[in-house]
């Protein structure tokens, strides 16, 4: 027998926070994406070592006892690939980082893959026609009107690129009992999330909607508990193998590991970002001439967040895990009330791929990505423009989000379809222009979209452990620093 | 019936590549053979790869290899020497630099020297799957045309409201339509499809065929006894009785094929007999007893799972224990059954000589009540065994060093064809004993083949989809093993649809290989620094690709990049059913089945 695996209740407390929960309560949100200058690596761990002791990055712990004990503000750093080199980390020739972190979002071959072409991003994670990489991601959420937990980043250190919080994010609609996300088009966000099993992040809710459905209800809860390793890494996955975790130069002779054997990576996740703004005007036309309800099959749910299928009531609210319980192949295998190509059909396709229900899911369970990301709005010359920061943590880039952008999303032959995602990415309208067919309609039927989105910028990020946090901006490990030069030139 | 799958998928492999030749994107050799392959028209898919040589052969330098995948019924011979003997002469600017003197030879005495190297290292498929591919290059791009033009017919329709509400009447508008439209005159017969596809879909034809190739074969066997013994009947009648030498000779040939009579119904019944226990004990049993089923998904679980758990280490070796003495009791029962079933029933009566029917009769129901007993406390303790503490499934890592790491040059090869079908080499070697490796893999390639062929026919190996063509080879005298695919998607989820959907096969015909360390074949290209093992297996068929992380690295590990790609058709597996079903909708009987595919294929 070889290394016992570590246990995930034995390391809440090593776990970033936002694994655990998106902050809901916490309306503001601010994101930084600092490049560290040229020379100033010492500078800049000490920034961040400050900044880190400040306690503000919360641990998984901590939040899971916010139900009792609200946390007022919160914070998640996580670093890029040539982040972590430039702060001196050495990838272990053992076990060295995935390609896809390590060749980063932004290269050549990530565009190809993630069917980018053609891009014109302000930044990314690698050096290049957008600018210096960007090095380090800081996440900051806050109660609302408390104010930024970071003023202002050393301009002397980093170069900074500030993505603020849409305030009208959160709002209080008709029949809603609390304020509700919504993104810019109007429709309720950060629904459908996956469950992580052993680390809940709404524990309070199993969906039983009478004891003659509890057994359905069960199992359609079921569908969306997913294993903890798919989401953090070094435990199990939907494979039931537990998940790879890279290691550094230095960690071992640290001390910090919390688990015996543990590498650097062992409680980490990998972030796959990217700034997505969102032509609101051309959404609002498209809403005008085609009218609410299409828009709604555009994103295979109503702006209320319930599914198509469903018949709003205001008398009887749901809750978020409720408004997940719902399944396609039995009720609509063809996409007659939820077509096959709307977004959220296509980006988690739950019963419908495999060659049963159960596989299905299964295979689904494969793809799954915990969101995180928040609306963001951005005021520059008179104009105001709205996106979402879109945030996506999971255990393996290639298994997940990539697949998912790659065979689902930016896919036009996904599931026989000949257009793709009516949201996702931007195509040209002259050869290939967006489209989303919508079947059941009387003689079926097709409507034509605008390009309603653009990606601004990505890249995917290292968060770590705490202690693998402050190894990154702390001065254990004098190999780290003795070979931080190396690590540089082995960055892309 | 498999040679015509294998021949389907062919690969040239040639080794002392100098790597003069250029073959990048916008050459001449490389236009020169898209215009080839195109112009012949019965090659579907095509691709160049080269493979770098093992690190004890004696010349370093890297192989050729030509992939061809070609329509049904072409000799390869035949196929070789079309594109061989093609004016363009776009093989021999692919292959001249073997001769780097020759080019001023005679054209026709070029050509029948590249001929009989390429036949010399031909090698044809020892295994190999066809997803969608049975059609035509060209059936697939006139059911393409016709799938574009009843789209656009229906667009212009729906925006005309002539139809209403009716789907009824719009689809036998479109039949009707379509049927009118001289441009689809071939549409009017069905779909061309490969025997087992087409007539041969049934169970009730697969069922046939089998048992009378029986018949045929008791048939011959018993002729063989027969006329011999008829000869020497009429014979006698005739002329008296021959030479005794004449009539031992008959006798022999009588008796031997009584015995071959024998033998081959008992082999058959024997074979029924094991069919019927594996039935009862893996789908009847598991149907009728909650209990029996959730212990047989739990040993499934316990053998397939990836890390190591006390779980599955007592389970593996408790299987190992309890199921090697049956396996071999059964094969002794069915062995002395076949060839000398007189010794069962002796063995029997001398058993049951001293007994009476009622003791006979008790002890069959105390076996039954024993064995009850023994899946009872086997499942108690199956159940228990999820309260002793995590520590009896607490999970041990297994350390997969360099893992999740892909070579540039195939993440860039992958990049360039995401919009078309995906493709891959995997080169790897063979465990030693060579010998003993490649014959397991070739009856496993032969199974495969012929599930393929007859059972898996809708486009789907087990319940992994979107294969266009898989096809492996062993090569070089036994020492290597080629694999070849098309399909569609990426590669990581091509790996989740064999972990997932195809997990006998691939470990059956991957578990006799390994990743010996090799050189790149040039520059930019991947090279094996580290050597890499299969996944271990358990009972041959469990664990062993469920373990995604070692196995994904071994594949990924072992992949080379092609330099040239040609594909007839860039529709995906799912584009090309859809088109060919459309054809049978519109031009077939006009009912709600057919009704119902029209409207969905233009809703798509």
């Amino acid at each position: 027998m070889k290394a016992p695996a570590a246990h995930l209740a034995h390391h809440f407390d090593d776990i970033q926070g936002m694994l655990r929960s998106g902050y809901g309560w916490l309306q503001d949100s601010r994101f930084w994406l600092l490049t560290i200058r040229d020379g100033k690596e010492t500078a800049a761990r000490a920034w961040l070592a400050k900044f880190v002791e400040s306690g503000v990055v919360a641990n998984a712990e901590e939040v899971g006892k916010s139900r009792t004990h609200p946390i007022a503000k919160a914070a998640a750093i996580a670093f890029s690939f040539s982040g972590l080199a430039k702060l001196g980390c050495v990838e272990d020739t053992l076990h060295p980082f995935p390609t896809p972190f390590r060749s980063g979002m932004g290269s050549d071959a990530r565009a190809l893959l993630l069917r980018d072409n053609p891009r014109a991003w302000r930044w990314s994670d690698v050096d290049g026609d957008s600018g210096d990489a960007v090095h380090v991601l800081i996440a900051e959420w806050t109660e609302r009107d408390v104010g930024p937990i970071i003023s202002r980043p050393d301009e002397t250190i980093f170069s900074a690129i500030q993505v603020d919080n849409d305030p009208c994010s959160f709002q209080k609609l008709e029949g809603d009992n609390e304020e509700k996300l919504r993104e810019a088009f109007g429709f309720r966000d950060g629904l459908a999330q996956p469950v992580i099993k052993g680390l809940k992040q709404d524990d309070s809710f199993r969906p039983r909607r009478s004891e003659k459905d509890k057994k359905q209800a069960d199992t359609l809860y079921d569908d969306s508990v997913v294993q903890p390793g798919e989401f953090i890494l070094g435990y199990r996955n939907e494979y039931d193998e537990l998940t790879y975790c890279p290691d550094v130069v230095g960690w071992r002779q640290s001390g910090l590991a919390n688990h015996h054997g543990g590498r650097f990576a062992l409680n980490g996740s990998y972030l796959a970002v990217r700034q997505i703004e969102q032509d609101v005007e051309a959404f609002s036309a498209f809403r005008q001439a085609n009218g609410q309800d299409i828009c709604n099959k555009l994103m295979g749910r109503q702006d209320n967040g319930w599914p198509l299928a469903w018949k709003y009531d205001p008398s009887n609210p749901k809750t978020d895990s409720e408004l997940d319980a719902f399944r396609y192949r039995v009720d609509d295998a063809n996409g007659f009330t939820c077509p096959k190509g709307a977004h959220i059909r296509r980006v988690n396709p739950r019963d419908t791929l495999g060659v049963d229900i159960e596989s299905s899911i299964k295979s689904t369970k494969l793809h799954r990505l915990l969101r995180r990301g928040r609306p963001y709005r951005e005021d520059s010359n008179g104009e105001t423009r709205k996106g979402i920061f879109f945030i996506a943590c999971n255990a393996d880039l290639e298994r997940q989000f990539e697949f998912v952008q790659q065979r689902w999303a930016r896919n036009p032959s996904f599931v026989n379809l000949h257009a793709d995602d009516p949201f996702v990415g931007s195509s040209d309208p002259q050869t290939f222009p967006k489209a989303l067919s919508l079947p059941g309609l009387p003689s079926g039927g097709e409507v034509s979209l605008a390009n309603f989105t653009t990606t601004l910028g990505g890249g995917y990020f290292f968060l770590p452990g705490l202690a693998a946090l402050k190894f990154i901006v702390g001065e254990e490990g004098a190999t780290k620093f003795a070979t931080s030069e190396v690590a540089e030139a082995a960055a892309p | 019936m498999l040679k015509i799958v294998r021949q389907q998928m062919i690969c040239i492999a040639v080794p002392g590549w100098n790597g003069t030749t250029d073959l990048s994107e916008d050459s001449p050799v490389s236009k020169g053979l898209y215009s080839l392959f195109r112009d012949v028209e019965v090659v579907q898919f095509a691709s160049i790869a080269l493979l770098p040589a093992r690190a004890d052969a004696v010349d370093k330098r890297p192989w050729l290899m030509l992939e061809l995948a070609i329509e049904e019924g072409i000799d390869p011979y035949d196929m070789i020497y079309r594109l061989v003997y093609h004016w363009s002469e776009a093989m021999w600017s692919l292959y001249s630099s073997f001769w780097p003197s020759d080019a001023t030879a005679l054209r026709s005495e070029r050509n029948d020297k590249l001929h009989k190297m390429l036949m010399k290292h031909l090698s044809i498929a020892d295994g190999g799957f066809i997803g969608a591919r049975d059609r035509t290059a060209r059936q697939i791009e006139k059911e393409q045309e016709l799938l574009e033009w009843t789209r656009d017919e229906a667009r212009a329709m729906k925006q005309a409201m002539l139809y209403g509400d009716d789907r009824a009447a719009f689809a036998l508008a479109l039949a009707q339509r379509a049927f009118q439209n001289r441009r689809f005159g071939w549409a009017l017969d069905p779909a061309p499809r490969s025997y087992w596809r087409g007539k041969g879909a049934s169970i009730s034809a697969k069922a046939g065929y089998v048992l009378t190739l029986f018949v045929l074969w008791l048939l011959a066997v018993w002729l063989v006894g027969a006329v011999p013994r008829g000869a020497l009947g009429i014979y006698t009648w005739l002329f008296g009785p021959p030479y005794s030498g004449v009539t031992d000779v008959v006798a022999f040939i009588s008796m031997a094929s009584c015995w071959v009579l024998g033998v081959s119904i008992r082999i058959v019944l024997a074979l029924l007999g094991l069919g019927v226990l594996v039935w009862l004990l893996l789908i009847a049993l598991p149907a009728l007893s909650r209990t029996w089923r959730r212990w047989l998904e739990s040993v499934g679980r316990e053998l397939d799972r990836p890390t190591e758990t006390w779980s599955s280490w007592l389970t593996y070796r408790i299987g190992l224990l309890l199921s090697v003495p049956i396996a071999f009791a059964l094969v002794a029962l069915a062995f002395a059954f076949i060839f000398s079933p007189w010794t069962i029933v002796d063995a029997y009566k001398a058993w049951t000589a001293n007994l009476f029917g009622w003791q006979i009769i008790a002890l069959v129901v105390l076996a039954i009540v024993v064995l009850i007993c023994a899946v009872g406390l086997l499942s108690r303790i199956n159940q228990d065994l999820a309260m002793v503490g995590n520590w009896f499934f607490q999970p041990y890592e297994e350390d997969v060093l360099r893992a999740q790491q892909v070579d540039p040059s195939i993440d860039n090869s992958e990049g360039l064809v995401v919009r078309e079908t995906a493709h891959m080499v995997s080169l790897t070697d063979l465990r030693s004993p060579n010998g003993w490796s490649a014959w397991w893999i070739r009856v496993s390639l032969r199974i495969v083949t012929l599930f393929g062929r007859v059972i898996f026919t809708e486009s789907r190996l087990g319940s992994a989809p979107g294969i266009h063509f898989g096809h492996w080879h062993i090569i070089e005298d036994g020492r290597r093993y080629l694999f070849c695919s098309n399909y569609d998607g990426s590669f990581g989820g091509y790996l989740d649809d064999f972990i997932n959907g195809a997990t006998i096969g691939t470990n059956l015909a991957w578990r006799w290989t390994t990743l010996k360390p090799r050189g790149s074949a040039a520059i930019g290209q991947p090279a094996v620094v580290h050597a890499r093992s299969f996944p271990p297996t358990r009972f041959i068929v469990f664990r062993g690709v469920k373990c995604e992380l070692q196995f994904k690295s071994y594949a990924r590990d072992s992949m080379l990049p092609h330099m040239f790609r040609f594909d007839a058709r860039k529709e995906s597996v799912d584009q090309i059913n859809l088109a060919t079903g459309l054809r049978d909708a519109l031009f077939g009987a006009r009912n709600d089945s057919n009704d119902d595919l029209i409207m969905r294929a233009i809703e798509s």
